[in-house]
């Protein structure tokens, strides 16, 4: 479950397929703790400690959002998560890497046909 | 979702200690946000019940615990841990008293658990030893009424022939005593007949020799071969290695030894050990009448292992298919049906399950009791990181005291277990399921007396410590308020533990004080078996009746007779159905009685009472007019108002005519209602196996020689086993209600003295805080009498509401503990009160040490404290 497989040393295109998952999802404008699982799947235990590493690595930013903001709304303030310059390249790096998180088309091929 | 959303805040809080400080309040705010939208979402989108959702919300608090354990070793380096061990480790060195009694509190409560986590693994993990029983089922044969019949030969073999799907393979036996001799000494073993099946399905590969083959088991009395079990081989052969292919006596019949089986195997007798394996097509020469041709008459018992990929219901499904055709291909089989259960529930397993399941809960509240007291006595620690390596050490100490325990205790396991005239074996010791489960009650403990306190140390009392210097000693008003928190749970969980301890024995008074139904205190019981030298009725029944002349002429003997049970026995009784002329059953009503077979003055020898009507005698034989004595309830039932005796019932294709009422008594249990009972006469049901049943004078025990020498001189090849003494039985039929009166006191007891240390330890500290305070009062003229007073009240008030909780706690246990209680009310007055009043003194004991120092304090140094 604990994920220790930061990349440090390794380069920094080498993040784990984990930490790409949640770059890519906050490059996708998910931009907190709970939008970023709810849309990578991955388990609060995985997603919280991630964030936390990337931020120390420097490639993501977070700042709290404004007490007021949320008070209004009637909910808990919001730690938001935005990619920094060096974050973004590293995800340039990783979707080269990692080509399964590119957007595709399905290839009916490679469907299995439906159980009767 | 608001209390689970409040629930799993709660959660968050309880682990946030573990974050490093200054990360803390983010950490805190972020999880808050994070459950708070995902209770939202839940709310929204959620699937299932509101109890599945609850669920799914509180799971998600597990990720803040992994969180807050990434921020802690990002924040550890090695060298800072090794530090901070160093000086956790020297803290506790410079409190031995702390520490040591620290750990011995928490040893004695993960001993407690492990010892009865290991006779559960016994007992239900490993009901068959050297096997892996996790695909096995038991299947049992059902009517409309019961659900616990064994199978006849002819049905196992088209059960098994018509391959049920999602049953692998199925095998049937039944254990049997047997007479073994090798060289000149014949011996009493204890074998099962098993179909040639039998290993491979269980997938026991023998130790040497061989397994038996289809050859072995598919002609009827063909191939008496054996396969002796590894305890056997080495007590009766020792250990000798040539011992295969050689031939040994079983029964009067040669058998040739083919293989032997593993250490850890014991046959499939749960609880049992057995000796030696035999085919099942040896059946007639173990037992009376052949019945392997024979459809109507179950004997076997039948194991099958379930497919892989195969569910229980999916096998169960397939089993009444077969079930169904069996019954209508045979019309024997008419209202039979066929269910599984895993095999855990089979056998001793089935009636110890709520003695353990007591038992797992009473060890749980004990180890409760301790992590309470622990927490309390860590209150006074200074921060949370350092709390939480304290506890961590202390929990390892713990640990070990408590597997130590355990390595002894659990093995009191076979001392509990009384003496039975089967081979017992449960391997209850350290296996490595009891050392996990172990590490885990470890871990949990360590979370729950270190992070419950870190909890508030956490929280800075900074305004109440400003307010008040003599909260310097031990900590603000919060702290005190959970220290005062703390020691009531213990004093409740105390008293819901006396209480239960109370309740049990209680209920081993009244169930020693129950009405028997039968005089015979001072005597001996033995068993014979005829079947073996090849006794037939008349032979049988001639040896019965000159053994008990033999014996009523030995000085010493009152009186003797012989019968096929004696009540109150283990393995309870078996029920007959018979019919009533005249009688018409109710809808859905069974007609039948449980019975026993009995010689010529067994009613005057057990002190049964004839309270109309004869009791059996010498006249009662065969060949003459079938005769039975039924009991009160059996008359009352059928013949209500009229007088039973004289009229006739059918037993079978037999006449039998009720020659006499037998005042009622306990057959199988001493709690059970009254029951419908008959006895018939030994001698006109002929059983092989017989117990002779003797009434000394006085002490039995020298009695023994003379009853050996009287079987010998009439047949010198019959052995005289499982010899006891009345006293002993009687002593075994409350074995159950005594392990559970004895095991509940010493654990009563033992979370007495916790919870008075506990308390104790609470009112010292208070009194060490008010030293000043008190100093004051005695300067203003306060008497010694009224600081004592003052300082007892605080005491008694914690204890007051420990009570007032622990009761109503024992309250609800009582309840559940209904049917175990032997008769005695859940809400019994005297239970509650003797436990209450014992826990107030022991409290005012714990209280009047600190209040007597207090009322001892010298005013002008109280004062010169600061």
């Amino acid at each position: 479950m604990l994920d220790f497989d930061t990349g440090v040393g390794l380069g920094r295109t080498h993040l784990s397929f984990g930490s790409v998952a949640i770059l890519h999802a906050i490059a996708g404008g998910r931009r907190f703790g709970f939008d970023i699982m709810a849309t990578t799947g991955l388990t609060s235990g995985t997603v919280y400690p991630a964030l936390d590493r990337l931020e120390k690595l420097g490639l993501v930013r977070s700042n709290w959002e404004d007490e007021a903001v949320a008070h209004a709304e009637g909910r808990p303030a919001r730690r938001y998560f935005r990619l920094t310059p060096a974050g973004a390249t590293a995800l340039r790096a990783a979707l080269e890497r990692f080509t399964a998180l590119r957007p595709i088309d399905i290839d009916p091929a490679t469907l299995a046909a439906e159980d009767a | 979702m608001r209390s689970p959303l409040r629930l799993a805040l709660l959660l968050v809080s309880v682990v946030s200690p573990l974050v490093p400080r200054w990360r803390r309040a983010t950490w805190v705010a972020q999880w808050r946000a994070d459950l708070w939208h995902f209770a939202q979402w839940l709310d929204s989108h959620g699937e299932g019940s509101t109890g599945r959702r609850a669920v799914t919300l509180l799971s998600r608090t597990a990720g803040s615990l992994t969180h807050a354990l990434t921020l802690r070793i990002d924040e550890w380096s090695p060298r800072m841990l090794t530090h901070d061990v160093k000086f956790a480790w020297r803290s506790l060195v410079r409190r031995p008293g702390f520490s040591v009694v620290a750990v011995l509190i928490l040893g004695l409560g993960i001993g407690a658990n492990a010892t009865i986590f290991s006779w559960v693994e016994a007992i239900l993990l490993q009901p068959v030893p050297g096997v892996d029983a996790s695909r096995l089922v038991a299947l049992h044969g059902t009517t409309t009424t019961r659900e616990d019949l064994s199978f006849s030969y002819p049905n196992f073999l088209d059960l098994r022939a018509a391959r049920p799907e999602g049953i692998d393979d199925l095998i049937a036996f039944r254990g049997v005593a047997m007479n073994l001799t090798y060289g000149d000494e014949p011996r009493r073993v204890w074998g099962q007949m098993v179909t040639p099946n039998f290993l491979e399905m269980l997938r026991v590969r023998p130790l040497a020799g061989r397994g038996f083959d289809e050859r072995d088991g598919s002609v009827k009395g063909r191939e008496p071969v054996a396969i002796l079990a590894y305890d056997a081989w080495q007590r009766i052969f020792g250990g000798d290695p040539e011992v295969i292919g050689r031939s040994i006596t079983l029964n009067a019949r040669p058998f040739t030894i083919i293989g032997i089986t593993p250490r850890e195997f014991r046959g499939t007798m749960i609880g049992f050990s057995v000796d030696l394996f035999v085919p099942i097509t040896l059946q007639p020469a173990f037992m009376s009448a052949d019945r392997l041709d024979q459809r109507g008459g179950g004997f076997l018992q039948v194991y099958g292992r379930l497919a892989d990929g195969a569910t229980s219901p999916q096998a169960q499904a397939s089993l009444a298919v077969a079930a169904a055709r069996l019954e209508r291909d045979h019309p024997v089989n008419d209202g039979r049906g066929i269910v599984i259960e895993p095999v855990w529930l089979d056998g001793a397993a089935g009636i110890l399950l709520p003695v353990l399941a007591t038992l797992m809960a009473v060890v749980g509240v004990v180890l409760l009791i301790a992590c309470a007291n622990l927490a309390g006595l860590m209150l006074a620690r200074a921060s949370a990181r350092q709390l939480l390596i304290e506890s961590a050490l202390l929990a390892v100490g713990g640990g070990v005291a408590g597997v130590l325990l355990a390595s002894w205790t659990s093995g009191l396991l076979m001392a509990l277990v009384p003496p039975t005239p089967f081979p017992v074996a449960f391997d209850s010791g350290l296996s490595v399921r009891v050392l996990a489960y172990s590490t885990l009650v470890t871990v949990a403990a360590a979370f729950a007396f270190g992070l419950l306190p870190a909890l508030r140390t956490s929280r800075p009392d900074v305004g109440s410590a400003l307010k008040d210097t003599a909260t310097a000693v031990g900590g603000g008003v919060r702290r005190t308020r959970m220290r005062n928190g703390l020691v009531v749970a213990q004093v409740a969980l105390s008293l819901l533990l006396l209480v239960c301890a109370a309740l049990f024995l209680r209920g081993l008074t009244h169930a020693q004080a129950v009405d028997r139904g039968f005089a015979i205190r001072e005597g001996l019981i033995a068993a014979v078996d005829l079947l073996p030298n090849g006794y037939d009725q008349p032979r049988g029944s001639a040896f019965h009746r000159l053994l008990l002349e033999r014996v009523a002429g030995i000085p010493g003997v009152e009186s003797a007779t012989v019968a096929a049970s004696m009540p109150l026995d283990i393995g309870g009784g078996s029920q007959l159905a018979f019919a009533i002329p005249g009688y018409t059953p109710r809808e859905g009503e069974e007609i039948e009685a449980s019975y026993n077979l009995v010689g010529d003055r067994y009613f005057a020898t057990m002190g049964i009472p004839i309270l109309t009507g004869r009791a059996l005698d010498g006249r009662d034989v065969d060949g003459r007019q079938v005769s039975i004595v039924i009991n009160e309830t059996m008359a009352r039932r059928f013949w209500d108002g009229d007088d039973p005796v004289g009229r006739t019932v059918t037993i079978g294709s037999e006449q039998a005519v009720i020659v006499g009422i037998a005042k009622d008594g306990k057959y199988q249990q001493l709690n059970e209602p009254p029951q419908n009972f008959m006895y018939m006469s030994i001698a006109q049901f002929f059983r092989h196996d017989a117990l002779l049943i003797v009434r000394t004078t006085d002490d039995p025990a020298t009695v023994i020689p003379s009853l050996q020498a009287a079987v010998t001189r009439l047949d010198p090849n019959l052995p005289l086993f499982d010899i006891r003494t009345v006293a002993e039985q009687m002593k075994m039929s409350v074995f159950i209600p005594r392990m559970a009166s004895v095991i509940l006191v010493v654990f009563g007891a033992l979370s007495l003295l916790l919870a008075s240390v506990g308390l104790y330890s609470v009112v010292a500290l208070s009194v060490a805080q008010r030293t000043r305070e008190i100093g004051v009062r005695v300067a203003l003229g306060a008497t010694r009498g009224s600081v004592m007073i003052l300082v007892l009240r605080q005491g008694l008030t914690v204890t007051a509401i420990g009570l007032a909780i622990g009761g109503l706690l024992a309250v609800a246990a009582a309840q559940a503990l209904r049917s175990q209680l032997m008769g005695v009310a859940p809400t019994d007055v005297p239970s509650f009160a003797w436990t209450t009043v014992l826990l107030l003194l022991v409290a005012l004991l714990a209280c009047v040490i600190p209040a007597r120092r207090a009322a001892r304090l010298d005013p002008v140094r109280a004062l010169r404290i600061d």
